[in-house]
C-alpha cells in the first residue's frame, strides 16, 4: 500500500460473496463450515475467479473454518498463505484485510479471500458470554461475562463525562434501522423502529438498552483481495484499498473486554486515535473527504466515540453531531452503516460492513451515497480505507 | 451478609496467583515495578513503563472511588436469575492509578454516582477465597 509501490501491485477487492443472514439459530440445515465454504465460493465467483484460484484464506476472532476444513471442502490446490487476526472479538475484522492486502502486494498469494462464518445457533451465545475469559480471575468472580457488561462502563463514562443524551444515541439506531428497510438482506428489514420504541426498551447494562446492541445471527461473508494488475484481467468493478490496519491505543491492553486499566482518556473515547491517524496518512486523505463510512456497530455508544476517534466532529460532540443529521441517509453529510449495520442488518463480526463499504464504492448499495468515492471501515482495533480506482 | 453474586471462584493465570494469595490473607495488594515504582493491574511479568520484570505487592491505599460502572439486567445463568439487577464496578485507585473491576455490596443502584468513595470489604466465593469487594459509604 502507499504510494512508495507500483499501481500494480496495490491491493484491491474484486469479490463479495455473502449466505443468507438470519437471526441466531435460522440455519441450522448446514453447518458454519458450510457457511465459509458458500460465501468464499461466492466471493470468487462475483469476482469472475474459479474458486480454486484463491490461494490464501484470512479471517479472525478464532473462526473454527480452518484452512484445512476449507481445502477439504473447496479443493483450493493452490492454498499456500492462510491467516488470522488474533483475539476472539470482531476487532480483527479489518485487519483480515490487512493481512490480505499486504499478502497480495508482498506476492505471498495472488486470491486471498477474506472470510467471517458465525452460526450463533449452533453455538455459544456471544451475547450470553464467552468460552475463553479475556482476563481470567479478573472478571467472571464479578459477573462480567458477556461483551454488554464489559463494555458498558466505557459507554457509562463517555455519557458522564460529555453529557450525551439518549435521545442522540438513538440517532444510531433509527437511523440504521431505517437503512435496513431499503435492504432486503436485512433480518430487520420489516422491523421499523421508532424513538418512542428505544426509549421505552429494556435496559441489558445500563446504560445499555436493547437496541443499542447488535443483534446475534447466523450467516457467512467473504470477500477476494488482489492486485490492480490482477485485477485488471477480471471482467468487474475494483475497489482499491488505500489504507487498511490494526492496533489499539498505546497502553489499551486487553482494554474493555479485560483490564479496564487504558489510559482514562482512551476509556471513554474507545480507541481508534492513533489507527485512524495513521490510515488517514496512508491514504493520503482527512475525514472530509470519506462519502460514508461503515462503522462498528455492536454497540450504540461506540459509534458515537469512533465518529470522533476518527475525526468527523471534536471529543465528546458525537451525540450532537447525529443528533443534527449528519449520519442519516441520504440527506446527511456523512451516511453510515447504510446496509443497516450490526443493529438491523447482521451481525456477521464486521466483515459484512466491509462487504457494504465495497457495494457503496461500486455504486450499488440499496441505500447509496451519490458518487461515492471513498469509503471508512473502522472499528477501534482495526480499520480500512476503500477507493474508486 | 450473604453473597453478592453466585459466580466462579477465580482461576488465574501464572502472574496473577500472587493476588489471590494476598487475598487469600484479606489483603489487596497491586503489582508495583521494583525498578521504576509504577503500579499496575491486571498483573504482567514485565513492567510495561520501564522493561523491568522486578516485582513487589503493595497494599492498596484506604481510598478507592467508583470510576464507572454499569447494572446488569440479564442474568447470563440460572443461579443469576434472582439477582439481577446488579452492578459491576470498575474501582479505581487514584493514587496508585489502577482500576480493579468488582461489586458494590451494600447500595441500590440508582444510588451509584461516579466519583463517589469506596471502601474495600470481603466476601468468600465457592472455594473459600475472598473477594475484594466495596462499601458505598452509606453515611
Amino acid at each position: 500500500m502507499g504510494e512508495s509501490k507500483g499501481a500494480e501491485s496495490r491491493a484491491c477487492i474484486v469479490g463479495i460473496g455473502e449466505t443468507d443472514y438470519t437471526r441466531r439459530g435460522g440455519i441450522s440445515d448446514r453447518s458454519e463450515l458450510a457457511l465459509a465454504c458458500a460465501a468464499v465460493a461466492n466471493a470468487a465467483k462475483d469476482a469472475g475467479l474459479d474458486v480454486n484460484d484463491i490461494d490464501g484464506l484470512s479471517s479472525y476472532a478464532n473462526d473454527e473454518s480452518v484452512p484445512w476444513l476449507m481445502q477439504e471442502s473447496l479443493g483450493l490446490p493452490k492454498l499456500r498463505y492462510a491467516t488470522m487476526a488474533w483475539g476472539g472479538g470482531g476487532g480483527g475484522c479489518f485487519a483480515a484485510i490487512a493481512q490480505a492486502a499486504a499478502a497480495v502486494e508482498s506476492g505471498a498469494a495472488n486470491y486471498v479471500a477474506v472470510f467471517r462464518s458465525l452460526c450463533q445457533g449452533q453455538r455459544k451465545r456471544f451475547g450470553q458470554g464467552y468460552g475463553v475469559p479475556h482476563s481470567p480471575g479478573f472478571l467472571d468472580p464479578f459477573g462480567m461475562f458477556a461483551p454488554p457488561f464489559m463494555l458498558a462502563p466505557l459507554a457509562q463514562r463517555y455519557k458522564h463525562d460529555y453529557g450525551i443524551r439518549e435521545e442522540q444515541v438513538a440517532e444510531i439506531a433509527l437511523s440504521g434501522r431505517a437503512n435496513a428497510a431499503r435492504n432486503p438482506r436485512a433480518v430487520f428489514k420489516d422491523r421499523p423502529l421508532d424513538l418512542e420504541t428505544y426509549l421505552s426498551s429494556r435496559m441489558v447494562a445500563d446504560p445499555l438498552r436493547l437496541y443499542d446492541c447488535c443483534q446475534e445471527n447466523d450467516g457467512a461473508c467473504a470477500l477476494v483481495v488482489t492486485t490492480e494488475e490482477r485485477a485488471r484481467d477480471l471482467s468487474g468493478p475494483v475497489v482499491r484499498i488505500l489504507a487498511a490496519g490494526q492496533g489499539a491505543e498505546p497502553g489499551w491492553g486487553s482494554g474493555g473486554l479485560g483490564s479496564h486499566n487504558m489510559p482514562e482518556e482512551d476509556y471513554k473515547a474507545g480507541g481508534g486515535r492513533t489507527l485512524a491517524n495513521r490510515l488517514y496518512a496512508k491514504a493520503g486523505i482527512g475525514p472530509e473527504d470519506v462519502d460514508t463510512a461503515q462503522i462498528y456497530d455492536h454497540f450504540t455508544y461506540f459509534v458515537l466515540m469512533n465518529l470522533e476517534s476518527f475525526g468527523f466532529c471534536g471529543r465528546g460532540e458525537a451525540g450532537a453531531y447525529v443528533a443534527d443529521g449528519n449520519i442519516r441517509w441520504s440527506t446527511g453529510k456523512l451516511p453510515i452503516n447504510t446496509s443497516g449495520g450490526h443493529l438491523s442488518e447482521a451481525y456477521i463480526h464486521g466483515l459484512n460492513l466491509a462487504v457494504e463499504g465495497v457495494r457503496q464504492i461500486r455504486g450499488t448499495s440499496t441505500s447509496q451515497v451519490a458518487d461515492a468515492e471513498i469509503c471508512l471501515l473502522a472499528n477501534s482495533s482495526s480499520a480500512a480505507i476503500l477507493g474508486r480506482v | 451478609m450473604n453473597r453478592y453474586l453466585p459466580t466462579p471462584s477465580p482461576n488465574p493465570p501464572m502472574d496473577a496467583v500472587p493476588f489471590w494469595d494476598w487475598c487469600r490473607k484479606r489483603e489487596l495488594r497491586f503489582q508495583q515495578c521494583g525498578a521504576c515504582g509504577r503500579h499496575r493491574h491486571p498483573p504482567a511479568p514485565v513492567c510495561r513503563f520501564c522493561g523491568s520484570d522486578q516485582v513487589k505487592w503493595d497494599p492498596a491505599p484506604d481510598e478507592a472511588e467508583l470510576f464507572s460502572y454499569t447494572i446488569v439486567h440479564n442474568a447470563v445463568t440460572e443461579a443469576l436469575k434472582s439477582y439481577v439487577p446488579y452492578n459491576i464496578a470498575v474501582v479505581g485507585f487514584p493514587s496508585l492509578q489502577v482500576r480493579l473491576i468488582s461489586n458494590i455490596i451494600d447500595m441500590p443502584p440508582s444510588s451509584l454516582r461516579i466519583g463517589m468513595p469506596l471502601r474495600l470489604t470481603w466476601q468468600e466465593c465457592d472455594d473459600g477465597t475472598p473477594l475484594p469487594l466495596f462499601l458505598g459509604e452509606k453515611s
